[in-house]
């Protein structure tokens, strides 16, 4: 893997009053690649992609994309950077159709009398969608349909595709299976990889390991605001990443097969 | 069979609100038509069909308020103090087509003194636009000095000439009103900004990490609902002639029945402009039928407030019961 850092996070702190929420984390986030963010609850995970995403400020610390300096004031100038978020539960307005949600945002017009009106592009906006949806194989019957309608999982997949199809660096899914049927989960997880195949860099946070296991290359861990360990994924496993997510400690054999400990903290 | 019912799932998705109003309306007809022989005669359908115009004109505003989530219950005092003012333009001498454009600003304005106490201030809807009737009310009676006023007898031919006016015996208030609810239509079906007035409304939190201006979207929505106000301040001069300080106070919730009756849900994200037109007629058959029928007034209120709550009802159970 040629290892181009997409995204660097240089000594981030962030602090809600007296609470420290991260502290002093650097990371960075490769091209291309599927980085799974983990940690307990009130580990940080959330306030580190909010601050990735600018829809919060950190105080100490700088973001370098693609080695330039940025500071997002909103997420709106983190989407224009090319970074897409998808939040649990804010990526859908259910009572518009899919193509309407795929394009939200970012509506197709053309101009009448010289700019004077201006119309939305339905037809073309519909094609693309199909377009899209197509690219990551998903199969969504009626592009007109309300989402509402649709299951948990088409929900998903359509919120990922349009994180996929505008950000053009990096998405960030925030629990993406979180709240899906079991049969739902390996399509989203494989519309991850279908991502990665299309050359987007990825930071996906869950809870769940076995689904982090299944896409991720490299697992970053954080507890109580401090990032504890990096660890490719070809050279860890659950329990591993478990001990260090909880601050236990974990004694190993190594390939070699002498001890190998690991400390946490 | 499967593929009827499927067809029949998908037509009450669509258009289940529309239906039942135009059985009901049918329904309506025939009830009044063989009650009172007065009822279906010429002059009583004109009445019927003038009076329609300015509830449908403001219903369409109040939709796009609605549409946002915000119900707008403002109108029918836009329409009083943007009235007012007219007459005493006119009687000042100014010529009917500046009242017109008046009618037009002064609504859109009043409107956006709504959209700032609700954008800016972030006072409830309901609340904000209650508040914002009382003051206008009160600027009304001012005005006037609680008296009726009349336009110049001499210049008000101009204004009946288009409020009983007809071209090819549709009157010019029907075409008015058609206009109005074409202009709004391709707003909110073919512009951004009638995406995001859906948008907005189904869900405001997800639009605004979309990059959608949320105060700009309700702003405009609260604007759009004072232009019909002052619209149908512009027809009641024409059809009217003259204005009672007190016009609409009575019906404050006249516009918002309809709406709802038309299916549009009261939690925003969706509404449909049919339903709304659909919503005014039963609602005005209904009203004016009881009064031919001679259904004291008491009795009238009543029933008015009982369809509201009828129509709320039918709304909640469609959007949260039913399954398709």
């Amino acid at each position: 893997m040629g290892k181009e850092v997409i995204l660097s996070l240089k000594n981030i702190t962030k602090k809600f009053g007296a609470l420290v929420a991260l502290d002093d984390v650097s990371l960075d986030l490769y091209k291309n690649e599927v980085l799974a963010l983990v940690g307990d609850n009130g580990a940080g995970k959330s306030t580190l992609i909010k601050i990735i995403s600018g829809a919060i400020i950190q105080n100490r610390g700088e973001i370098y994309l693609k080695g330039r300096k940025v500071d997002f004031a909103s997420p709106i100038e983190a989407k224009r950077a090319g970074i897409e978020t998808v939040y649990q539960d804010l990526a859908l307005v259910d009572s518009l159709n899919v193509a309407n949600n795929l394009f939200l945002g970012r509506e197709e017009k053309v101009s009448v009398l010289g700019g004077t009106l201006k119309f939305l592009r339905h037809r073309y906006m519909e094609k693309r969608s199909k377009e899209i949806l197509d690219t990551l194989g998903i199969t969504i019957p009626n592009i007109r349909e309300q989402v509402k309608f649709l299951s948990g999982g088409q929900r998903q997949s359509i919120a990922v595709a349009k994180a996929a199809a505008f950000g053009k660096n990096i998405i960030i899914l925030d629990e993406p299976t979180a709240a899906l049927a079991v049969k739902e989960v390996g399509h989203i997880l494989e519309l991850v990889k279908k991502c990665k195949e299309e050359g987007i860099s990825i930071i996906i946070i869950t809870h769940n390991l076995e689904h982090a296991f299944m896409v991720a290359d490299r697992f970053a861990v954080l507890r109580v605001g401090k990032k504890v360990g990096e660890r490719l994924a070809e050279d860890t496993d659950i329990d591993e990443i478990v001990k260090l997510i909880t601050g236990g400690t974990l004694v190993k054999n190594g390939k070699d097969g002498s001890e190998r400990k690991i400390v946490n903290a | 069979m499967e593929n009827i019912k499927k067809n029949i799932a998908e037509l009450n998705k669509n258009w289940g609100p529309q239906i039942s109003l135009a059985v009901a309306l049918i329904l309506l007809l025939i009830l009044f038509s063989s009650t009172s022989p007065f009822f279906f005669t010429s002059s009583n359908l004109a009445n019927i069909g003038l009076y329609m115009t300015i509830l449908g004109v403001m219903a369409a505003g109040a939709t796009v308020a609605l549409i946002v989530g915000m119900l707008d219950v403002s109108q029918y005092t836009i329409l009083a103090l943007v009235g007012a003012a007219s007459i005493t333009l006119d009687r000042a001498g100014f010529h009917i087509g500046i009242v017109l454009f008046f009618c037009l600003a002064a609504g859109a304005a009043l409107g956006a003194v709504n959209g700032f106490i609700v954008t800016v201030l972030k006072v409830h809807p309901i609340i904000g636009t209650i508040s914002s009737a009382m003051v206008m009310r009160g600027f009304t009676y001012m005005i006037t000095a609680s008296r009726t006023l009349s336009l110049n007898p001499e210049t008000r031919g101009n204004y009946f000439a288009i409020g009983r006016g007809s071209l090819f015996g549709i009157p010019y208030s029907l075409i008015i009103m058609i206009f109005a609810y074409l202009v709004i239509h391709i707003t909110l079906k073919h512009t951004q900004f009638g995406r995001y007035l859906f948008a907005v409304g189904g869900n405001s939190n997800a639009s605004f990490l979309a990059g959608v201006n949320l105060r700009k979207i309700r702003f405009g929505a609260l604007m759009i609902s004072g232009v019909t106000g002052g619209i149908g301040a512009f027809l009641l001069l024409s059809q009217v002639g003259s204005l009672q300080p007190n016009v609409g106070e009575a019906a404050l919730l006249n516009v918002i029945a309809a709406v709802l009756l038309g299916g549009i849900s009261i939690s925003g994200g969706s509404g449909k402009l049919t339903g709304t037109i659909l919503g005014v007629i039963v609602l005005v058959v209904i009203q004016n039928g009881m009064t031919i029928l001679g259904i004291q007034t008491f009795w009238q209120m009543i029933v008015r407030g009982a369809i509201i709550i009828i129509a709320v009802f039918i709304n909640v159970i469609r959007g949260g019961g039913f399954k398709y």
